[in-house]
């Protein structure tokens, strides 16, 4: 219940931060720029160039044939 | 009086795929989608041992027990076995996936395919993840009605993510599924969507209810399954006792919530009695429950407890822990990266989709019309053509890194290209686990029998036949599997006529292809 408790009191500091930021980018309030180690930044960096790579030449193209039916 | 828990909670999962052909729409149709549909069954039933679905002509169960075929709109639905653990769920999802990337690697097709495991296309159509938890028969629909609030912000830890044209959001919103939620309760699947479905087909004795919800996303992370399936099944654990489990968090509108709190995550939400709580506050609550009443539940949700927990602190504190967990924050991170590296804002995004997605001019079409003859009103009227043309660009290029990231090819899939460069921290599972969930079932349920059975027979005798409570070959044995708990089971005598009637349901046009 310790635990618990200190949820509790994490969650009223969280509904403060959310009541002053309110009709700001809701959706990426919870995300906070994090300090990147250089390391970290350089698997960024990998990660970046793959993606660039594994993206399709023509995007329009590949949203035009990804048009699905739908399904269950 | 609190009730018996009967056996182990079985549960398990249905995930639909979606399988576009890797080419214009203006030369696709049906039934080239159908040919990459069944080039890629033969190569599941050529790679892997397996016994042909007694219903679907194109489905087939596997030899670790799961189902594999061909389901409404070309959607090629994969079915795990049944299973008596979350972390069996998440096993045998990524066992699957490895299992179609295999097939995909090794199928030679007319036409080039992906397969991807999301719930949207940008045009709206939708189609879903099954959750199945097998409980007490007593169970009561007003009984589950108590996770509906539950149900509703589930998707803080459980959403897949996706760019929004919702004015309610900026651009992101955090679950697919959310925005087809139009009813409280329902029996329906392709409309009048529910947060909780009351269709209920055991598969077994009438001792059983056999929940099935179909408002869940497909995830990639580990944990986000394993949250998502634990969080759920402990606390049907908990109803099947009679523990209120939510009592007294009644939302005044559960419909109009599931979509606001997708929209924005920070959404209060008003209940029954007036009073006014965020998500994580609701997820508290049902938390702060479970651990009162765990020495009543199962070993395995001590884990999910303690994850539950970890999840929901990290979100109530806002802190960049779950960015590299949970699918709809590592996405968002993603897009967030994409955007910073060209000078957009979420806003943006936002517009701009909405002109994109609201008019259903193909897109190839669209970007080759002239911005002064377009006939649209274009968000921002103080950008040049050329400008245009970049912002066109951008978003377009987002929105195929939204779909990408679902890709179940390790090699193209965003997901998997961040989580390779060691970006993620998601993972449950150890490779040897998900290599042996390939070809063998999961103990504890009759998946482990189906599974040995269709090892045994495969090879010797071809035209048998299965389905979930039954193997058969015809005019030979049939093997009932009625009790889901059962590992063993006994062969009797064939009904020939049952398994002819159902082999001439096969269509003509399927029979052709497969020739």
């Amino acid at each position: 219940m310790k635990q618990l408790r200190k949820i509790k009191s994490a969650q009223e500091q969280a509904r403060t931060r959310s009541d002053a930021q309110h009709g700001t980018d809701t959706a990426s309030q919870p995300i906070k720029n994090a300090q990147v180690l250089p390391e970290v930044q350089a698997r960024i960096a990998a990660a970046e160039a793959a993606i660039e790579n594994a993206l399709s030449d023509d995007s329009v193209q590949f949203l035009d044939s990804f048009v699905q039916s739908g399904g269950e | 009086m609190p009730r018996k828990l009967i056996r182990d909670c079985i549960m398990g999962c249905e995930v639909e795929y979606s399988i576009p052909l890797l080419r214009g729409s203006a030369d696709e149709d049906k039934e080239n989608r159908l040919r990459a549909y069944v080039k890629l069954f033969q190569s599941i039933r050529q790679l892997n041992i397996s016994v042909r679905d007694m219903h679907p002509e194109l489905g087939c169960f596997l030899s670790n027990a799961s189902n594999v075929y061909l389901d409404i709109g070309l959607h090629l639905e994969f079915a795990s076995p049944e299973v008596t653990s979350p972390l069996d769920v998440v096993v045998y999802q990524k066992a699957n996936e490895r299992i179609l990337e295999q097939a995909l690697h090794s199928c030679i097709a007319p036409y080039p395919f992906s397969i991807y495991k999301n719930n949207v296309d940008f045009r709206g159509n939708t189609y879903g993840m099954h959750e199945n938890y097998l409980i007490d028969g007593r169970v009561m629909i007003k009984d589950i009605q108590l996770l509906t609030t539950f149900l509703v912000t589930r998707q803080i830890f459980a959403g897949a993510g996706r760019i929004s044209f919702d004015t309610r959001a900026c651009g992101y919103e955090l679950s697919q599924r959310a925005r087809f939620i139009c009813r409280e309760i329902s029996d329906e699947t392709t409309r009048n969507r529910a947060i909780i479905n009351t269709k209920n087909e055991p598969l077994s004795g009438r001792q059983y209810r056999r929940v099935h919800l179909i408002l869940g996303d497909s995830l990639r992370s580990d944990l986000g399954i394993y949250l998502q399936i634990g969080t759920t099944a402990l606390l049907f654990r908990l109803i099947e006792q009679g523990v209120p489990v939510g009592d007294g968090l009644a939302l005044q509108e559960p419909v109009e919530a599931i979509k606001e709190l997708s929209c924005n995550p920070c959404q209060q939400l008003t209940l029954m009695d007036g009073r006014t709580m965020s998500a994580v506050e609701l997820q508290m609550e049902y938390l702060d429950q479970a651990l009162m009443h765990a020495y009543q539940l199962p070993d395995w949700t001590k884990d999910v407890l303690v994850r539950w927990e970890e999840v929901l602190c990290n979100l109530a504190e806002s802190t960049d822990y779950l960015q590299s967990r949970l699918d709809w924050q590592i996405k968002h991170l993603m897009l967030d990266r994409f955007l910073s590296r060209r000078d957009m804002t979420w806003n943006d995004v936002g517009k701009w989709g909405r002109l994109l997605a609201e008019n259903q001019m193909p897109l190839n079409q669209l970007r080759s019309i002239p911005k002064s003859q377009s006939g649209f009103s274009f968000p921002d009227t103080n950008l040049s053509d050329a400008q245009t043309a970049d912002m066109f660009q951008a978003i377009v290029t987002m929105l195929e890194m939204d779909i990408r990231y679902h890709d179940i090819n390790r090699e193209t899939s965003l997901f998997d290209i961040l989580d390779n460069n060691g970006l993620l921290n998601h993972r449950l599972l150890s490779e040897e686990s998900i290599v042996d969930a390939m070809t063998s079932p999961p103990k504890g349920t009759r998946a482990e029998l189906r599974g040995k059975v269709i090892k045994e027979i495969s090879q010797k005798h071809r035209n048998a036949v299965a389905q979930w409570t039954q193997i058969s070959i015809p005019g030979v044995k049939v093997l009932n599997m009625q009790d889901p708990y059962s590992t063993i089971g006994v062969w009797e005598d064939a009904c020939e006529e049952r398994v002819q009637s159902e082999r001439s349901e096969q269509p003509d046009f399927i029979r052709r292809m497969m020739d």
